[in-house]
């Protein structure tokens, strides 16, 4: 009687649990296939980074590459690439595989630290040594010859316990090394959070003001909870060449209207305030003042200015904007308006020259009046003002006045603003934390490498001993002072090499790896 | 095949060292460079963080210099873990110093925030009062290292592929006398800027080129007497590199960004060392590619 072959479909399949997922996903994650890959793709997103300038919108896009390929990179976020999710999502997936490697790594390092047992040892010079040598002395005296040249090379010695006949020591330097590259990945796994951490909202602060000379500056929404009040800022030049030098805002910190801390802050020098780092991140031109005076009554008024054409269609230039905010002036039916700045003028025979388009300088401002234009709706049947029409005043240094029919304008001067950047960052201890032990975990890798072998001496009668080396280094390195050191130990045991012996590194640990 | 190719490619592939040593030597000296320019990466991060209240800002240098990281990490993960050698980590190598090249030079054509500045007319003879102008002098002396750094190159090219080794010390003398040239301008520059200077793009070209004949000397003094022959063409090319595209040589003033004198040096020092070495290991790769490509002619003409 024959039973029946159940056919592939019939088979019952094995069920897959969720930890059967996990283990596999954790495999993956520990795949070197897998860092690679997501090594070169953040390379590629970090290259569209380089290449595609960021946090731009769609019009400057268009107008640079083209409607179509505007549209494509504001659509696939390769306008702020860092900030997308699938960027998010690469970081994320590669500390997840950082995690799982440096579990691995933590175990190898615990072998390399630990000192093998004589089974161990025995069974890797069995498997092969790379060194042999023979030297006409017993075992134990080739032993007490061979360990100074080792301890001249900085070796520690560990006397195993024998095998049989065959002796056994094993020698190292620099165990410490041992931990490096678990340290490494640890280091980087470190960077990583502590850049995810610094990039969620609600446990950092990252924002940036500017405050006018005099002014103050209070967070509306309490996430600063401190004031900062700009008493001066200066632009420090260097008077051979020209060239700003740096620039300077003299603060104060103001918490519950009481002052608690004062100073100068400059670019490479910032101020802490509570875990907050405040730092000169900018600056500008705020205001354009003047001051009116009519009827015997001063007033003062303000134009705002901005960076944008100015004088020769120079965008870099401050300006005032063409829309400029005007001064009604009351019962004239007319305005006053700024239509023009220069950051640095110079008066000659009566004509104003711009000397350059930098600030610092001295500033001139040129005033018109605008009649007839309707200020604030005049209340009780006012008459319909006449038909408008303009007058230019002319330019204005500093100090300077002009009169008007009931009085005189003076152009008092521009104020400056700072921008000052106020950072709380609250995953920076981790990155410096990562950076220090990434330099610590390299240097013990490449500078100071974790040197290992085992050494056996077997009694081969006539008072003689075969000498074995074997490394236990990783198969990267190259073989380094072995070769110097072995020679050394033959000359001081008077021993000869045997000929064949291989002088590589064994694969122990890559075929573990 | 043609006798005097067959006999070419055979000398050149007997003088060079065997395959497995250039290999050894290609991995000692990134295993050199890559912690440094980890420390380049790092020092520069942690200088932007008191500069631009941000450790890292993904600007394009900093952006190709963690691309470089990653391809120079690559390699030693897979030298490390998977035995990677011969021609594949020779053209990883390769690709990774070409990235060092973009990060250095490439990241002119982006806007960044590690644009060099522009140069201003030199102050001439103000502390070598001796001399009328200095920046005469400076590119005189230039274009010296230039012709000897070249003629370095032919004479180590020469001696390689006819045996001959006092060709080589010759051609070691060139390099030298040119490296002691170099020297010689980068001090005079310091003198009259009052610091070590870096910030131009000039500038940098001339300590990049340093910082690559001075590792190639040390491997040659060393024993390893091909390295000018692989390090000689970069040098060249960064220091044709400076001369087309920054012609001008007068001092940059430092942007205010820049007035920290002990991250300007420390950060850009390492990166010079760092260069260096790297672009010792992409001279060894070249050299390794090239006794590829030679020994298989050889081995073909074998066959015939």
């Amino acid at each position: 009687m024959s039973t029946p072959v159940p056919s592939p479909a019939d088979r019952p399949q094995p069920e897959i649990t969720f930890g059967d997922v996990i283990r596999a996903g954790r495999k993956k994650l520990k795949e070197m296939r897998t860092v690679f890959l997501l090594l070169s793709l953040i390379a590629v997103a970090a290259l569209i980074c380089a290449i595609v300038p960021q946090n731009g919108d769609l019009q400057s896009y268009s107008t640079r590459y083209g409607r179509f390929i505007g549209r494509v990179i504001v659509r696939l976020g390769l306008d702020h690439v860092h900030m997308t999710m699938w960027f998010q999502l690469l970081i994320a997936v590669l500390l997840l595989s950082l995690m799982a490697c440096s579990g691995r790594l933590w175990k190898e390092a615990t072998l390399r630290w630990r000192i093998p047992t004589a089974a161990e040892a025995s069974s890797k010079l069995r498997a092969g040594g790379e060194l042999s040598g023979l030297v006409p002395l017993a075992p134990e005296q080739a032993i007490s010859a061979v360990t100074p040249a080792l301890r001249k090379h900085g070796y520690r010695l560990h006397h195993l316990e024998a095998e049989g006949e065959l002796r056994l020591l094993y020698v190292h330097k620099r165990r410490l090394s041992a931990w490096g590259q678990a340290l490494v990945h640890y280091a980087v796994f470190l960077i990583a959070l502590g850049s995810v951490m610094g990039a969620i909202p609600r446990l950092s602060v990252d924002q940036r003001v500017t405050i006018m000379e005099g002014d103050s500056f209070r967070s509306e929404d309490g996430t600063i909870p401190f004031a900062i009040t700009v008493d001066r800022f200066t632009i420090a030049r260097d008077p051979d060449s020209g060239s700003v030098e740096n620039y300077y805002s003299e603060v104060r910190i103001l918490s519950a209207s009481q002052e608690v801390q004062r100073g100068t802050i400059s670019v490479n020098r910032t101020m802490r305030y509570k875990g907050y780092l405040i730092s000169q991140s900018d600056w500008g031109l705020g205001e354009a003042k003047i001051e009116i005076t009519r009827s015997g009554k001063s007033q003062q008024h303000a134009f705002p200015l901005e960076r944008g054409p100015g004088i020769g269609d120079d965008r870099s230039m401050w300006s005032v904007p063409q829309k400029s905010s005007a001064l009604f002036l009351p019962g004239s039916h007319g305005a006053l308006v700024a239509t023009r700045f220069c950051p640095d003028a110079v008066r000659r025979n009566g004509r104003l020259y711009q000397r350059s388009s930098e600030y610092p300088g001295t500033p001139a401002l040129s005033l018109a009046y605008v009649s007839g234009v309707s200020g604030p709706k005049p209340t009780g049947g006012a008459q319909r003002p006449p038909t408008p029409w303009v007058r230019e005043l002319g330019w204005l240094l500093p100090g300077e006045a002009l009169s008007l029919n009931d009085g005189w304008i003076r152009f008092i001067g521009i104020t400056k603003y700072t921008g000052l950047g106020i950072r709380k960052d609250v995953g920076l201890p981790l990155v410096w934390g990562g950076f220090i032990a990434c330099i610590i975990g390299l240097t013990m890798i490449f500078y100071f490498p974790l040197r290992r072998c085992v050494i056996g001496f077997e009694p081969r009668g006539q008072g003689r001993t075969a000498l074995t080396l074997s490394l236990c280094g990783h198969a990267g390195d190259p073989a380094d002072d072995t070769n110097r050191i072995w020679n050394d130990m033959l000359e001081r045991s008077g021993g000869k090499p045997v000929a064949g012996a291989a002088t590589e590194p064994d694969q122990e640990e890559s075929t573990s790896a | 095949m043609p006798r005097s190719r067959v006999s070419f490619w055979g000398t050149l592939s007997n003088s060079l060292p065997p395959l497995e040593q250039i290999d050894n030597n290609i991995y000692r000296a990134v295993a050199f460079g890559f912690p440094l320019l980890t420390m380049v990466i790092i020092t520069g991060a942690v200088w932007a963080q008191y500069v631009w209240q941000r450790w890292w800002s993904w600007d394009p240098k900093e952006t190709a210099s963690l691309v470089t990281w990653l391809v120079y990490a690559g390699y030693l993960h897979g030298r490390r873990q998977r035995q990677w050698t011969g021609k594949t980590s020779a053209t990883i190598v390769l690709a990774g110093f070409l990235a060092l090249l973009f990060t250095f030079a490439g990241v002119n054509f982006l806007q960044s925030l590690h644009s060099y500045g522009v140069a201003r007319p030199s102050p001439t003879g103000r502390l070598l009062g001796g001399f009328s102008d200095v920046a005469t002098v400076e590119a005189v002396i230039t274009t010296g290292c230039f012709v000897c750094y070249l003629l370095g190159l032919l004479l180590t090219l020469l001696s390689t592929a006819g045996g001959k080794q006092t060709l080589s010390k010759t051609g070691f003398g060139f390099a030298a006398a040119g490296f002691a040239g170099n020297t010689i301008v980068l001090i005079i520059r310091a003198v009259q800027a009052h610091r070590l200077t870096f910030t131009s793009g000039y500038d940098f070209s001339l300590w990049f080129v340093w910082g690559i004949v001075l590792w190639g000397q040390i491997a040659y003094l060393g024993r390893q007497r091909f390295a000018l022959l692989g390090t000689l063409p970069i040098a060249l090319l960064v220091s044709m590199y400076g001369y087309l595209y920054f012609p001008q040589k007068g001092h940059v003033p430092l942007p205010p960004a820049l007035q920290n004198k002990l991250w300007l040096h420390i950060h850009v020092a390492l990166a010079i060392i760092a260069y260096g070495a790297l672009a010792l290991s992409a001279g060894w790769s070249l050299l390794y590619l090239v006794k590829h490509a030679a020994t298989r002619p050889v081995a073909e003409a074998a066959q015939e």
